[in-house]
């Protein structure tokens, strides 16, 4: 019969509706959560997008200290500049960023990057140089470690 | 019914998406990333999938598999798979006519290796969604034949997933622009992604996207731009230094991370700097890199590598009959489709301006997201959404006009405030409906008037009006107002609220633009009225109703202060009123203090007479019927209407 037919297209398009409807409301409640958990980490967020362009400002200084000679390093000026890099590490610090341990620990690829392999007496596996230093937040890491690992 | 995901299976990178509020959205990875690298590899007994698994490569080359896709369905006798053998620091075996690659010692398809990214794909948007994820589009590349996209499809098996549809990739990239509404239009699909240029050539007609023409070069990418560079710089250095920046793998390290940034950055500008100090040092002492780049130099470097991928559009051109004039539509696909020089070239031999509104990166993830949501039935015309082009509200006291629902709100919405009066025993409130986006009632669009009558008196701003602006999805805006303490309600049907010609919606916007800073101070200086007015009258009030309780030694002061405010306040000058209000309020809290005091002393603590807070006429506001996210009532603007 006709309407048999038309009542059965319209049950059809109801539910097809009503699962339309509920399927936007779920849409809206996820983004909602999300947006919450987004508005939690803010803090930990912008912490962390601040921090990373400076890093390698950070680095460069600490390559530059590595080129003090030795004679040098008891100077009082020089040693200026390593109360300058205290101060980069107290901000890292208050921060709650930690530097990635890396020489004499095993390479682990959740937290360093491989640069190169090397011949070393050490076990093979482990990591014998820091190219650049790695940084995390909490569990999520910032930057990782650039190392040299033992063949 | 969970959704179907969408996914972009790269051969350097991947991406997913699915459809969330009827539009496409990427999804990130566990780690946050939009994209994940198509590289799988097994270390000690561990499966590892993307930037894991490229973070350890170096140490692990026998056993990190990448560009899986230049395998998938071939023979082995295919040159590309030749070439890979050649090139690849993994296994290639022969097995039958087809490929099988070896990783920790055991031979698997490449379907298998595959499968294994998008497992990781997988897991990670069950993870990202909370639902189990069972159904999937991918996306390949407009030449695979049958056996590799029959190869492809077997890869989703493996992963658990029933993939619905195998669609090209130029097509997924023209759904995420809708062109494929396009009837009749001929669309041109330039990718130079990471590893890889294809450009293709598509027809859309009633109901189906068809692919006229393919051509590309399958190894041509991003990738040989950043060489290019890098090459300069080492040149560059040694030329001027002396020294092979190339012998210290730390130092390329370095040297191919700025020019990749240097390459991103010249997009945006016409030179960039590279500075790297103490890249190298040797016995001479410490190197620093310092080189300025410019665009030109980039673009001289770079030219012949921009003017190859031309080839293959010309051989693609012909096949299909087609010449550059042809052309509709062009999309561009791929990050490195962000230099302005590859633009610039795309719109010289197509004479249009190409697009790359959507991020091309993401670009054929999104698209296969929206084929996900066709067959999901989640993308129907039917559901489009418009937006209210203006924005609407009523007019408050002293002429102001009070937003309610913002322009770009999408439509069906809406939205309530309570309102109250603005002088003692007013009975009856007028709600004046506006369009528009100035700051002064008279300068936007009146949309309606209407009036809500037996208010029943009550000092002003006591009376809670709920004002309720609603549309629907017609564009049909319903105005009612409730009062709360009678119920009695009154309302008004608007149809004209949307009907705006697009020029007179730009012309609103320009002209609120235009007098933005004007009427922000015209408006301050009313609120600084509107707040000294209400001051005023809590001052009076609260001194009446102290009457006794508080000497003249507080009271004087007190008056001094409502004199001047009353004479200022219906001047101009918002500074002096509101100095003016600031000292009325510190002198009023004397009366507070001395009120607790004295209750204090006469029974134990119930608090003394509030005082009314500092610039906060209004505090029914905290009454359970308001708005939580409202701050004050606003008071309207409201006049007693007498007899009609």
């Amino acid at each position: 019969m006709k309407t048999d037919k038309k009542f059965k297209e319209l049950e059809a398009k109801v539910k097809e509706n009503l699962e339309g409807w509920k399927r936007a409301q779920a849409d809206y409640q996820n983004l909602k959560k999300e947006h919450e958990e987004k508005i939690q980490r803010i803090g930990e967020i912008s912490a962390v997008g601040f921090i990373e362009p400076l890093l390698p400002i950070i680095d460069h200084f600490d390559l530059a200290l590595n080129h003090i000679p030795k004679e040098s390093q008891s100077e009082e000026w020089v040693q200026g500049f390593y109360h300058i890099k205290k101060q980069f590490d107290d901000i890292l610090k208050n921060l709650g960023v930690k530097r990635i341990k890396t020489v004499g620990t095993e390479f682990d690829p959740e937290l360093h990057e491989a640069v190169s392999q090397k011949e070393s007496s050490q076990d093979e596996g482990m990591v014998i140089e820091e190219l650049q230093t790695g940084y995390r937040f909490d569990e999520s890491i910032i930057r990782h470690a650039k190392v040299v690992v033992s063949k | 019914m969970s959704k179907i995901l969408g996914i972009d299976l790269g051969t350097t990178n991947s991406a997913m998406a699915i459809i969330e509020g009827g539009e496409p959205k990427i999804l990130e990875n566990a780690e946050g990333n939009r994209t994940t690298p198509s590289v799988v590899a097994m270390k000690s007994g561990e499966r590892l999938v993307g930037q894991t698994a490229k973070r350890q490569a170096v140490t692990n080359p026998e056993n990190t598999l990448y560009s899986i896709k230049r395998l998938i369905g071939r023979r082995f006798s295919d040159a590309e798979v030749t070439e890979a053998v050649k090139t690849s620091a993994f296994k290639i075996t022969q097995a039958g006519d087809g490929v099988k690659v070896v990783l920790a010692g055991k031979e698997h398809t490449p379907q298998e290796i595959s499968a294994m990214v998008l497992q990781k794909m997988k897991a990670d948007a069950e993870a990202k969604l909370g639902e189990k994820i069972t159904e999937a589009v991918i996306t390949v590349p407009a030449y695979f034949d049958d056996a590799e996209r029959q190869a492809t499809k077997d890869a989703g098996k493996i992963a658990g997933l029933d993939v619905k549809r195998i669609i090209n990739e130029p097509t997924a990239a023209a759904l995420a622009y809708g062109f494929d509404k396009k009837k009749d239009e001929k669309i041109a699909v330039y990718d130079l992604g990471g590893g890889t240029f294809d450009i293709s050539l598509l027809e859309v007609s009633e109901d189906t996207v068809e692919v006229k023409a393919t051509n590309g070069d399958t190894h041509l990418g991003g990738d040989d731009f950043d060489s290019v560079i890098s090459d300069y710089i080492v040149k560059e250095f040694a030329s001027e230094s002396g020294v092979d920046l190339a012998k210290d793998p730390m130092a390329l390290q370095r040297v191919k991370e700025a020019a990749e940034k240097a390459k991103h950055e010249l997009s945006v500008a016409n030179e960039t700097e590279i500075n790297q100090p103490y890249i190298m040092s040797d016995d001479s002492g410490p190197k620093h890199l310092q080189m300025k780049i410019t665009r030109a130099k980039l673009e001289e470097l770079v030219g012949d590598i921009v003017t190859k991928t031309f080839e293959p559009v010309e051989k693609a051109m012909k096949d299909a009959g087609w010449t550059n004039t042809d052309i509709n539509e062009v999309i561009l696909v791929g990050g490195q489709t962000r230099m302005p020089l590859i633009q610039a070239k795309v719109k010289e031999y197509f004479g249009k301006e190409p697009h790359l509104g959507v991020n091309p990166d993401e670009v054929v993830a999104l698209g296969a997201a929206v084929q996900a949501g066709v067959l999901q039935g989640d993308v129907k015309d039917v559901l489009l959404l418009d937006v209210t082009p203006l924005t609407l509200g009523l007019e408050t006291l002293g002429g102001v006009r009070t937003p309610l629902i913002e322009r770009n709100t999408t439509i069906p919405t809406s939205k309530s405030q309570i309102f109250s009066t603005a002088a003692d025993n007013q009975t009856s409130v007028e709600i004046h409906v506006l369009q528009g986006e100035r700051e002064f009632a008279a300068d936007n669009k009146t949309l309606g008037r209407f009036i809500l009558d037996g208010v029943p008196p009550a000092p002003r701003g006591v009376p809670q009006v709920e004002v309720s602006f609603d549309i629907d999805a017609n564009g049909i805006l319903n105005v009612k107002a409730v009062d709360k303490a009678t119920n009695k309600e009154q309302k008004i049907t608007i149809t004209a609220s949307t009907g705006l010609s697009e020029e007179d919606v730009e012309k609103m916007k320009a002209d609120a633009t235009a007098h933005a800073d004007e009427d922000k101070k015209k408006k301050e200086t009313i609120e600084a009225r509107n707040l000294a007015d209400s001051l005023v009258y809590t001052a009076e009030k609260a001194m009446a109703d102290a009457g006794d309780k508080i000497g003249d030694d507080i009271k004087k002061p007190i008056q001094e202060k409502i004199d001047a405010l009353k004479q200022l306040k219906d001047g101009d000058d918002k500074d002096a009123i509101t100095k003016a209000s600031e000292e009325l309020s510190k002198e009023m809290q004397k009366i507070g203090e001395v009120m607790s005091k004295q209750s204090g002393e006469a029974e134990r603590p119930g608090g003394g007479e509030s005082a009314p807070q500092d610039g906060n006429p209004a505090q029914q506001a905290d009454s359970a019927d308001a708005n939580p996210a409202d701050k004050a009532p606003v008071e309207g603007e409201y006049e007693e209407v007498k007899n009609k």
